[in-house]
């Protein structure tokens, strides 16, 4: 009987096995992400204060990177332009429907800015100050300039004392007081004249001035300010505007423009495409 | 110099030759599966961190003495209750009902008959006929003598025929 028993037994087990809830490839995957979420799992004593110290490094440095940048950014959506002062105390006028982010850094005293739109600026003198727009960059030392770079189809720089440097992608070019350039679609037109308060005018009161301007650059400043798509006709193309033109408003805008240029055009807000036709 | 992508790829292998055994050994101590697969993991990432100072011949008994460890942590006084899937079942063809519920009524009667053996008479007697270790495998392993092994194994049978035949 005995015998008999443990034969049974031994035949009985030989068909078992241990179910889990779980596959060890699953189980695997389990114990590869605790080791990669716990590198320092244990600590022996006395490396305690070594993890103690470090981490009053870490966050000494941090504190450190905290106060060494002074960031910010400041949108204007409204259609007037504001005055914004920067931690080195440069002005900033930053025109309706214009972003602005900025970066100081005290310890190496550099500035560094990013602008969507439109500003006019009075740098203080110091290190560096470079604003980087859609298509390029400036870069000054202590000077007044005015900056208009909506989008990188069509930008301006207008330097007004001091000295600037343009830069994009292709070509770098230094401007004087009183020089202005253009950069459509990454190259410079210019230098040309510019009248010294030009863009600060325009930053506060929304009006422009053009001189013989081709539509299509006007349309190109419109489009990257408005944030629609154009497509100027070529029968259009070649035409030339001259006068003040307010911006602020793009009905307004159109208003004028079509009744100047003789065109007409149709506006789908649901595509934001503008369609102009010559008349 | 830590070498992680060889560390790595020996942590994979010792895994794969040893989570069965593992996680089944925490299972026969414990009888709890959800127990059971949550130390095996814990056994796993002390391997990976004591890695540097596990000699290769030893990394077996190191995790038996980790498993075994982390469940005398969080032992519980109960009473076991072990099971196993009997793959028979799953085989099996033709047979008739009164066969069937015969080796079932039995199946019940060891299983109830393993969970109530000694803790170390059950855990190297399952290690040994159903993880097929060794003795001296087990021996090694768990920090025992091949001979208390064999004298573990022979108290086990005896305990079982003696419940089984009771109970018959």
């Amino acid at each position: 009987m005995t015998k008999h028993t443990e034969n049974r037994i031994n035949e009985h087990i030989s068909h078992w096995e241990v179910r889990g809830q779980r596959t060890p490839e699953e189980a695997f995957a389990l114990i590869e992400k605790r080791l990669e979420g716990e590198k320092v799992v244990r600590m022996r004593p006395a490396s305690r204060w070594i993890f103690s110290a470090a981490a009053a490094v870490v966050l000494l440095l941090i504190g450190l990177f905290v106060w060494m940048n002074d960031s910010g950014e400041q949108v204007n959506n409204t259609t007037a332009a504001e005055t914004i002062w920067l931690p080195d105390s440069s002005k900033v006028e930053l025109a309706g429907r214009s972003k602005l982010k900025y970066r100081y850094n005290r310890l190496t005293r550099s500035r560094s800015l990013e602008l969507r739109g439109e500003a006019f600026f009075s740098v203080r003198k110091g290190k560096s100050f470079v604003v980087g727009y859609p298509g390029g960059t400036v870069t000054v030392r202590g000077t007044q300039f005015g900056v208009v770079a909506y989008s990188g189809s069509y930008g301006q720089v207008n330097c007004v004392e001091g000295k600037v440097e343009v830069q994009t992608n292709l070509k770098s070019v230094v401007l004087t007081q009183g020089l202005g350039v253009r950069i459509q679609e990454g190259k410079l037109a210019g230098p040309f004249p510019v009248s010294g308060d030009e863009i600060i005018v325009r930053a506060k009161t929304g009006r422009y001035h053009w001189d013989s301007t081709p539509i299509t650059d006007i349309f190109s400043l419109l489009s990257g300010k408005f944030g629609f798509e154009v497509k100027v006709p070529t029968s259009l193309s070649d035409r030339k505007f001259s006068g003040d033109l307010p911006m602020e408003k793009l009905d307004e805008t159109l208003e004028i423009l079509s009744v100047a240029m003789q065109f007409s055009y149709r506006f789908d807000e649901s595509k934001m495409q503008l369609t102009l036709d010559a008349q | 110099m830590i070498d992680l992508v060889n560390d790595r790829q020996w942590f994979k292998t010792v895994f794969d030759e040893n989570y069965i055994y593992i996680r089944n050994y925490i299972y026969y101590l414990s009888g709890d599966m959800v127990l059971a697969e949550d130390l095996v993991q814990d056994v796993f990432v002390q391997l990976w961190e004591h890695r540097a100072r596990i000699r290769h011949e030893t990394t077996r008994a190191f995790l038996f003495t980790v498993a075994r460890n982390g469940y005398f942590k969080h032992r519980r006084r109960q009473t076991l209750d072990l099971r196993f899937k009997n793959l028979f079942f799953e085989q099996v063809e033709n047979q008739s009902p009164e066969y069937l519920l015969e080796i079932r009524e039995f199946d019940e009667k060891l299983q109830k008959a393993i969970s109530s053996l000694p803790e170390k008479c059950r855990t190297i007697f399952l290690l040994n006929r159903i993880d097929g270790m060794t003795y001296r495998e087990i021996a090694e392993s768990t920090g025992v003598t091949q001979k208390a092994v064999e004298k573990q194994m022979t108290k086990a049978m005896a305990l079982l025929r003696e419940q089984i035949d009771r109970k018959i």
